[in-house]
């Protein structure tokens, strides 16, 4: 991450993109969240091989099951 | 006999009802009346069926008359958190979004007791769509821990723990997203399993977090946890992360001891973790001794940063809560309480990137624990990091990324894992430990859990119970 983050201008624009309307007596309590939850975002992006792919990536054996008769 | 019925195994009561002994009207009829006369104070269910309950022991003791043997849970009570759908029987997920909501069919778990002739005693409270909470902001009061109704059951499983402490009934059932089952099971002193992703059916639970979620049981003792998983397990396909493996018996191998076994306990993980209690370490050391003690083999090794875990659990499980519920975030949102919609909005704020990023960390989590599990037949850590929370300080903010438990890291990669107590703490109150195994590998860790419960001396019940 380069620069210093306003976490709270990020914060807003990421809820305003959400159509989120943040109650006023929850906004702090969820910015503090959002400042919580950076930290831990930070831990997911590390250097990877760019061929290294998802767990999740798209599988026809994923996409029958439960259509087909169990083996 | 009364006396002790609720005290009764599920294959104790089994072999009474076999026997002729005892009926299954008795026996819920007993069930009935505890709850009674306890649950005004411990706020465990939010329904209680007490006409059906009836009807399912009559319907069970009809079926022994006339010789029909469906299963261990026939004529026994049971109970399910309140996410579970039940045909024609309110499923709230303690939520007020949800007050109205009557499912039009059973979840698979229910199909399988109700095919075996079980008991279903009522729908237990929980945390608000299973996370968050404990929440005074809610349609239900929270549970409370019948070691000591000042200090929480923790959750989300609260309801179904407590109502297996306060001996309610032996089994109810809990569901396990980043520590449901297993921090629960952990404060109020019962054991908790969750199994290997994909051994029960999901389907008809309302989902946390699709790729997270497990359901499993919680219990008073390892041998009804392995009866438990007996009925219970199995392929459904109509639930995406169904396994198509195979059963085994999972009560085979309890007696068996830990002679022989290699035990792997990563220290790092909790020696040191932000705010664990000195008494939680030393109840560990406490069991690892005693499994020294019965010939197993205890050796440290050395995982991936805990943090690493926390951190890829949470993003994904945000991010799954908010797709689920983003309609309405945006509609309804001071109808959530204010610790769920705290936890769960912060799903919106974690971009495309970022979700995909914790989805390649999740992969490489669960090959890097596989990797040290085939070093050794099953893993030790914490569980709750300490005894359980008064309720004292219930409105003080706490960081989403704090969890008083370490359960995350096996729903990340799926392995099995069961609390079991250790000691009581000095104020009384239980203690545990975890045991993790390989995937698939529960006959393993439930082996271990019954020598623990053995040497340790449980199951027991908290002094107000007695």
């Amino acid at each position: 991450m380069t620069g210093k983050r306003d976490l709270e201008k990020e914060f807003d624009a990421l809820a305003a993109r959400a159509g989120l309307m943040i109650p006023p007596e929850r906004r702090q309590a969820m910015l503090d969240g959002y400042r919580d939850l950076s930290v831990m975002i930070e831990r997911l992006h590390r250097s990877r091989d760019a061929a290294q792919d998802t767990a999740h990536v798209y599988s026809p054996e994923i996409l029958l099951h439960g259509r087909r008769r169990p083996a | 006999m009364s006396a002790a019925l609720h005290d009764l195994s599920i294959a104790d009561a089994g072999r009474a009802l076999r026997a002729g002994g005892m009926t299954s009207q008795h026996l819920t009829q007993h069930a009935l009346e505890r709850i009674a006369s306890f649950d005004t104070r411990l706020n465990a269910f939010i329904t209680l069926t007490v006409e059906r309950a009836l009807r399912d022991a009559q319907a069970a003791d009809a079926a022994f008359a006339r010789g029909e043997d469906r299963g261990p849970m026939q004529g026994i009570p049971y109970a399910l958190k309140d996410i579970y759908d039940t045909a024609g029987i309110a499923t709230t997920c303690h939520s007020k979004l949800r007050m109205d909501h009557v499912p039009q069919a059973d979840c698979a778990v229910e199909e399988k007791f109700r095919a075996q002739g079980g008991v279903l005693l009522g729908k237990l409270a929980t945390f608000e769509f299973a996370l968050g909470g404990p929440s005074f902001d809610l349609p239900f009061p929270p549970a409370r821990n019948p070691w000591n109704r000042e200090h929480s059951p923790g959750g989300s499983s609260s309801g179904s723990a407590a109502a297996v402490a306060a001996g309610y009934t032996r089994l109810a059932m809990g569901s396990c997203t980043g520590g449901s089952i297993r921090g629960p099971a952990a404060l109020c002193g019962i054991v908790g399993i969750k199994p290997t992703y994909g051994l029960i059916s999901r389907r008809g639970i309302f989902p946390l977090s699709w790729s997270l979620d497990h359901a499993g049981p919680l219990t008073a003792s390892v041998e009804d946890a392995a009866i438990a998983l007996e009925v219970l397990a199995g392929y459904d396909p109509r639930d995406q992360g169904s396994a198509n493996v195979s059963r085994p018996g999972f009560r085979a191998m309890l007696e068996a001891g830990v002679k022989g076994l290699r035990i792997g306990v990563p220290r790092h993980f909790f020696e040191n973790a932000p705010g664990v209690s000195r008494e939680v370490v030393a109840g560990i050391d406490h069991a690892l001794d005693a499994l020294r003690e019965h010939g197993a083999t205890i050796v440290d090794v050395r995982l991936p940063d805990y943090d690493d875990y926390a951190a890829c659990g949470r993003i994904i499980m945000f991010t799954e809560a908010f797709a689920i519920h983003e309609k309405d975030f945006r509609e309804r949102p001071l109808d959530f309480a204010a610790s769920t919609y705290q936890r769960m909005v912060l799903g919106a704020f974690v971009s495309g990137a970022d979700i995909i990023q914790a989805h390649r960390l999740r992969r490489e989590l669960a090959l890097a624990s596989q990797n040290v599990l085939e070093t050794c037949d099953a893993l030790i850590t914490a569980c709750a990091l300490d005894e359980a929370p008064s309720f004292g300080g219930r409105d003080n903010w706490t960081k989403p990324s704090d969890s008083p438990n370490q359960t995350m890291p096996w729903n990340v990669t799926g392995h099995p894992a069961i609390a079991v107590p250790t000691v009581l703490s000095s104020a009384g109150l239980p203690l545990s430990l975890q045991i993790v195994g390989k995937f698939f590998g529960e006959l393993v860790i439930l082996r271990i859990a019954r020598a623990l419960e053995k040497a340790l001396g449980w199951p027991r019940r908290a002094p107000d119970f007695v």
